[in-house]
């Protein structure tokens, strides 16, 4: 992951940058934050931002993200936009669609 | 005793349908059906294929809601947009943009785009939840639309999505809200997910077939849980006026009954019928095949009520109203001069030109506006071209249940003859709608054409049972002893078969 670590960073900010969104503190959320900061972390080390929101406390943010499913990661930064639904079990999917650019 | 039985009967249905609130729906003719409309703070199923009405009638749900009963709805939708969705329903005489502004109506739209998506494991439709919550919080909403369901079928997964309609529904139950949901029909995925069985209260089902090239929608409810409701499927339409459902079934135990008669217009036959003619508020069949003076009939009937100062709404099938004043002018019927008073109101449509519930409604629409004692259906055998004769059937007996609550006297004109019930006993079916049946026959002697008319019953009251010659002139219809006719020997020889 050498080419990355050239990149990940643009003035200063993360060049990589997540909004996860939950649904309260139940197992699957909690599964989801600890899948996705394990991934991140072993990809990205620590060169990435992530936002994580419970929708039960921003039901706007929901509809402004036109949010059905959940948890879900969002890849705010690089573009294009990613989504990958779901407690964020599957590795194998940030190494092929997360973390491409 | 039938009073006692008629007003049991009320008491059963009064408890019956007490036993579940129930929230109106404002559409014509549904809450009839269902005693009062669709179960209260609970979900309802509307099923149905591809443009058979789910989102009009979910939407005419909703308006009705703010319009009639005060209460707000939310309407979210997964297939158009908001803005495709209210322009469409902009022509319905009311105007969706302010309610919004009013915050009477909340409209969302949940765009779901799978194929910028990627699923990892376990995950669940909160999202979902959350917004709806928002939505009905938004505007404190008493009702709520979710259509359609199923595009989530084609995003998700299907066994996820299983347990979470399920936990929606029993969610929706507990919100206090009366939720209806649409779904595309199908094998595919409701059935197989068992959602109608297991979790919405009320399942109804809409349809749109095609049958003889005309298409007619209806309606049946498949499932009401707690509820007594009408088993039948019903047709409805759907216009500018927005969705009803065919007919408003009346009670029939309610209307009153009329002693009153009527005269045929015709001096002679209404001595066949004692003297007096028909019941006021009666139906009234003649029948006869081609040419043998049905319309004439039909005109003279008109021109009697008219001249009473009675209002006649005379249905055209055949020919156009022009050409049947003209025609009557040669039996010396002015009918042109009740036009111009209002007495006469004509309704000229031909059978092909819509399904013949649009027919019926159209009708029924006349006659709620013009308020008219007396109905004429020139010929309304020509109808029953239109779909199968079943459907023709239970459409004229509640065509005529509606008229007999209104007190309204009606007259159909039919090319049936004895010959054709043998053949098509459909046919008979008419006939024994009615309460009274004239025919009109054909006798044909040597070198000459001679009409004969006969009643073939009459109810509740003594009609004679003499067949008499039936004579069409420019002086008018007269019925004779058919010893006035010229050969008469000849055609009584003819009429008893030994010729």
């Amino acid at each position: 992951m050498g080419f990355l670590k050239n990149k990940n960073k643009m003035n200063g900010k993360s060049l990589f940058r997540f909004s996860l969104f939950i649904s309260g503190d139940g197992l699957i959320s909690k599964k989801a934050i600890f899948n996705c900061k394990k991934s991140l972390d072993f990809f990205l080390q620590s060169n990435y931002e992530i936002n994580i929101i419970d929708v039960f406390e921003n039901p706007k943010l929901a509809i402004e993200e036109n949010i059905i499913a959940l948890p879900i990661l969002i890849r705010k930064n690089p573009l294009p936009e990613l989504r990958i639904i779901g407690d964020m079990s599957n590795l194998e999917l940030f190494k092929t669609e997360l973390l491409l650019i | 005793m039938e009073l006692e039985i008629a007003t049991k009967l009320n008491k059963k249905s009064e408890y019956l349908s007490s036993t579940i609130e129930k929230t109106k729906t404002g559409i014509s003719g549904f809450d009839e059906i269902t005693f009062g409309g669709l179960p209260k703070n609970r979900p309802t199923l509307i099923v149905g294929g591809i443009g058979t009405g789910k989102t009009f009638m979910s939407m005419h749900f909703l308006l009705n809601g703010v319009k009639q009963f005060e209460e707000n709805g939310v309407f979210m939708t997964f297939e158009e947009k908001t803005t495709e969705l209210v322009s469409n329903f902009s022509n319905f005489n009311v105007d969706i943009d302010k309610l919004v502004k009013d915050k009477k109506l909340y409209f969302e739209h949940l765009h779901i785009a799978q194929y910028e998506m990627h699923e990892s494991g376990k995950y669940n439709i909160d999202g979902l939840f959350v917004r709806i919550e928002n939505a009905m919080n938004a505007i404190n909403a008493k009702r709520i639309v979710l259509d359609s369901l199923d595009t989530l079928f084609t995003n998700f997964d299907i066994k996820m999505l299983r347990n979470e309609f399920k936990k929606l529904f029993f969610w929706l139950k507990e919100k206090n809200i009366t939720a209806v949901i649409t779904a595309e029909q199908g094998d595919i995925y409701l059935t197989r997910l068992g959602l109608e069985e297991n979790v919405a209260d009320c399942v109804i089902e809409l349809t749109n077939r095609v049958i003889n090239q005309i298409s007619t929608r209806r309606l049946r409810i498949m499932k009401y849980r707690g509820s007594f409701h009408a088993n039948n499927e019903y047709p409805f339409i759907i216009d500018n006026e927005g969705m009803s459902v065919f007919p408003i079934a009346p009670n029939l135990m309610e209307y009153n009954i009329s002693d009153q008669r009527v005269s045929s217009g015709i001096k002679n036959l209404d001595a066949m019928f004692d003297n007096k003619g028909f019941f006021v508020g009666s139906s009234i069949l003649i029948s006869g095949s081609a040419g043998t003076g049905k319309t004439s009939f039909a005109a003279f009937f008109t021109k009697r009520n008219c001249e009473n100062n009675k209002k006649c709404l005379f249905c055209a099938f055949e020919e156009s109203s022009k050409q049947i004043v003209r025609n009557m002018k040669s039996i010396g019927i002015n009918l042109d001069q009740y036009v111009t008073s209002g007495n006469l109101i004509f309704y000229y449509a031909r059978p092909t030109l819509q399904n013949l519930e649009l027919h019926f409604m159209r009708i029924k629409a006349l006659i709620e506006i013009e308020k008219p004692d007396v109905i004429v259906m020139d010929p309304v055998t020509n109808l029953m071209t239109e779909g199968p004769n079943s459907d023709v059937r239970s459409m004229l007996t509640r065509f005529i249940d509606f008229l007999k609550t209104k007190q309204i006297s009606v007259l159909f004109t039919a090319a049936i003859t004895l010959k054709s019930v043998a053949i098509n006993p459909s046919d008979e079916g008419i006939s024994s709608m009615v309460d009274t049946w004239v025919m009109v026959e054909d006798v044909v002697t040597y070198n000459k054409r001679n009409r004969i008319i006969y009643i073939l019953k009459s109810r509740g009251m003594s009609h004679s049972k003499d067949v008499k010659a039936f004579v069409i002139s420019n002086e008018g219809i007269n019925i004779y002893e058919l010893d006035k006719v010229e050969n008469h020997t000849m055609l009584e020889n003819k009429l008893n078969g030994s010729v």
